[in-house]
């Protein structure tokens, strides 16, 4: 096989493969579309028609592209696995955005990728305009699009998978996800959306049961339960109407969607230890603690802080606001329980800054949550300790350091980097994105505010997010919430790879 | 030297005369700067009666402003009364006596804790297919409402229906309409021709 040959393969294989996970993903617009049609709802109807034929259509050429690489059946790659992932994102974008566009709700095209990234990413932010008048099938979808972003695209298309491909693991670490919950990849897949989907019914029948009890018809309890659950689960933080959770006004409500997202933080490998009885591993694993210290010490700093500016009038209403929102930001959530301009106004930079950490520090790895992950931090923080002991210990002395996470693992100096590299890539880029916002001449406070939560997946939003703010920024958001969700490496090997592929066109045209 | 006492009775008494001339013009103009600063109390007391009656009427005609305005302002605004009108949006959510009814005023949405018999008064709430009953409603404004777990909340009294709301009816482009069914039959025809190569190539 020569080297023209190759080169033909690694396009044919991602096009394949590409094409694949759009046609499942595309397949989803059914739901939303029979959604419609059960409430007469008739533009919508043909709105998802239309963008499902197209997104099919697309989909099924990718694949027809792809097809001589079924017959020579050559090697998958890592570099292929992780240009598929984050390719298919790309394109899912693209194409999923359509219903959103067809609505009328969406100032421009750009307005509804930014609102399809969010709900892939579980991001949460909007630019959708009258949100209180959107019909039930666009609703529908956009908390589908968050539900299946939360497990991944990568992870539904493998879960189809008639027969395990060499592939499938490489496309899966893609997506940002590497634990492995059974020996194969197909079976993994199944076992996540098996967590997922049981969690779905449990949480879907309390949370419609509630909605009933605090006033909610029971057809619209059962819609807002779905949504509220899709959302939650996925630390997404879309909700149905304008005011966020703050449009139940209800505290049992809040805390049934507070209990769903920190149980949709965890790593899907603690629900299946958990499952199997290890009930050990949520004390033991280094992610629960991580996360367990710093929600703790982040709802301390941020409930004293605003006692001592008198934000809230008894120690009741400091409680259920602090607690609500900085767990809704360090999962990564995005519930918001008060007003998007109240943190800017009443929090305080001292708030703002502790919302600003509790963001991009995030939920666990292999999760449904973003920001730089539990696990990583954990890791850092016992690298730290090992280096000072090791500069306090005899030289003499030789000792394996370990952490669980799952199982006991060792802690070697490559873990303590790759977990340093990426924590350096959420970190430039949040501070471009704060660059970015001061440059449009935001305050500094909230340009950092609105850029963690866009860099961690988290989606609150302290008022700079808008139709109106600058397309530039909007195109950065975008770039930022798709770095965040799948980790960089995935992105960066496509532009690698785009790039390697833009040089050899090149290096052709100067030997022609 | 006889004299001498004559003339100085007669400058004692001019002196005197003089000076209770002088008296007499003080006196005088003391008396008008009485009279001023009395006038002038008078006009003081008049502003401030007029201030408070203004304030008075402004407090009993409460503050109108619109919901954006609420949270921005939402120190000097706390509880005091203010009137915003907005649709009432989703649905009302009956809590006891007490209802919540949540408004749009197309600034921001809020929470309004009515009674439930000023709840009824709103009977078309907005959705995708309807456009909901324009409220006019007067209410304490809370910032973090210690009723209400610290949330932004309004207490309204009264609740006036300034529109109702009515069925939007749901008009489909004809472009659309066309535009879907062509789609869908090349659709159609696409997955019957591409499907089977696909198995075919699967199957070799």
């Amino acid at each position: 096989m020569n080297q023209t040959e190759k080169k033909s393969y690694s396009l044919e294989i991602i096009s394949y493969y590409t094409g694949y996970i759009v046609l499942i993903s595309s397949s989803l617009m059914a739901i939303p579309a029979l959604t419609s049609l059960m409430f007469k709802e008739w533009n919508p109807l043909l709105d998802f028609i239309i963008s499902m034929t197209v997104s099919l259509a697309a989909g099924l050429a990718l694949v027809m592209f792809g097809m001589r690489m079924k017959k020579e059946k050559p090697d998958v790659q890592w570099k292929h696995g992780f240009a598929v992932a984050a390719l298919s994102w790309l394109i899912l974008t693209v194409l999923c955005a359509m219903p959103y566009w067809l609505s009328g709700h969406m100032k421009s095209y750009l307005d509804a990728c930014f609102d399809v990234m969010s709900g892939f990413t579980t991001t949460g932010v909007v630019l959708l305009q009258d949100l209180d008048h959107i019909s039930n099938g666009l609703n529908m979808w956009r908390h589908i699009l968050t539900f299946i972003g939360g497990q991944g695209m990568v992870v539904l298309a493998l879960t189809f998978l008639v027969k395990e491909t060499g592939g499938a693991y490489k496309m899966y670490v893609g997506e940002g996800k590497d634990i492995e919950l059974v020996p194969n990849v197909k079976g993994t897949t199944r076992q996540i959306w098996k967590i997922s989907m049981i969690y779905l019914l449990v949480g879907t029948a309390v949370l419609w049961v509630i909605g009933i009890a605090i006033g909610l018809k029971p057809v619209s309890a059962i819609l807002h339960a779905i949504y509220i659950f899709e959302s939650s689960w996925s630390t997404g933080g879309f909700a149905p109407n304008t005011q966020n959770i703050m449009y139940y006004h209800s505290l049992i409500y809040e805390t049934a969607a507070m209990v769903i997202f920190i149980l949709g933080s965890f790593n899907f490998g603690l629900h299946y230890a958990i499952w199997h009885g290890k009930r050990k591993e949520i004390i033991k694993n280094i992610e629960t603690q991580s996360f367990f210290i710093t929600s703790f010490l982040t709802v301390i700093l941020a409930l004293a802080g605003l006692a001592r500016l008198n934000v809230y009038p008894d120690a009741v209403a400091g409680f259920r606001r602090v607690v609500f929102n900085v767990l809704s930001a360090h999962t990564t959530t995005g519930f918001g329980s008060i007003y998007a301009r109240q943190f800017a106004l009443e929090w305080g930079d001292f708030g703002i800054m502790i919302m600003v950490i509790a963001m991009l520090i995030g939920g666990s790895a292999c999760s449904t949550a973003g920001g730089i992950k539990g696990l990583r931090v954990g890791i850092v923080c016992k690298g730290l300790i090992m280096d000072i002991k090791k500069l306090l210990s005899s030289e003499r002395r030789m000792k394996v350091y370990k952490f669980h996470h799952i199982k006991d693992q060792i802690l070697s100096e490559g873990a303590i980097k790759s977990a340093a590299i990426i924590i350096i890539c959420y970190i430039a880029t949040f501070g471009v994105g704060t660059l970015l916002g001061t440059y449009y001449g935001y305050p500094l406070a909230d340009s950092a505010f609105e850029s963690a939560s866009i860099t961690g997946n988290v989606g609150l939003s302290i008022g700079v997010t808008a139709p109106g703010m600058p397309a530039a920024m909007k195109v950065y958001y975008i770039i930022a919430m798709y770095l965040g969700r799948l980790e960089f490496l995935s992105v960066f090997a496509l532009i690698g790879y785009l790039f390697g592929g833009v040089k050899k066109v090149c290096a052709n045209y100067r030997e022609r | 030297m006889r004299k001498l006492p004559g003339t100085l009775m007669i400058i004692l008494l001019a002196a005197f005369t003089i000076s209770l001339s002088v008296n007499a013009e003080q006196a005088a103009s003391g008396n008008t700067d009485v009279e001023n600063s009395e006038s002038e109390n008078d006009d003081a007391e008049k502003t401030e009666k007029a201030e408070e009656a203004e304030e008075a009427k402004e407090a009993k005609e409460a503050i109108r402003t619109d919901i954006n305005a609420l949270i921005e302002n939402a120190k000097e605004l706390d509880g005091k009364e203010v009137t915003v009108q907005g649709e009432a949006i989703g649905e009302r959510m009956d809590r006891g006596d007490y209802s919540w009814v949540n408004i749009n005023d197309g600034t921001n949405a809020i929470g309004l804790w009515i009674e439930k018999s000023e709840a009824e008064k709103i009977t078309c709430y907005g959705t995708y297919k309807f456009k909901g009953d324009m409220v006019h409603v007067t209410g304490i404004f809370y910032r973090a409402c210690s009723e209400h777990g610290g949330e932004a909340d309004l207490h309204g009294g009264s609740v006036v229906i300034a529109e109702e709301g009515y069925y939007v009816a749901e008009k489909i482009p004809f472009l659309k309409k066309i535009s879907t069914a062509a789609l869908a039959a090349c659709g159609l025809v696409i997955a019957a021709v591409c499907l089977p190569v696909i198995r075919k190539r699967i199957d070799r």
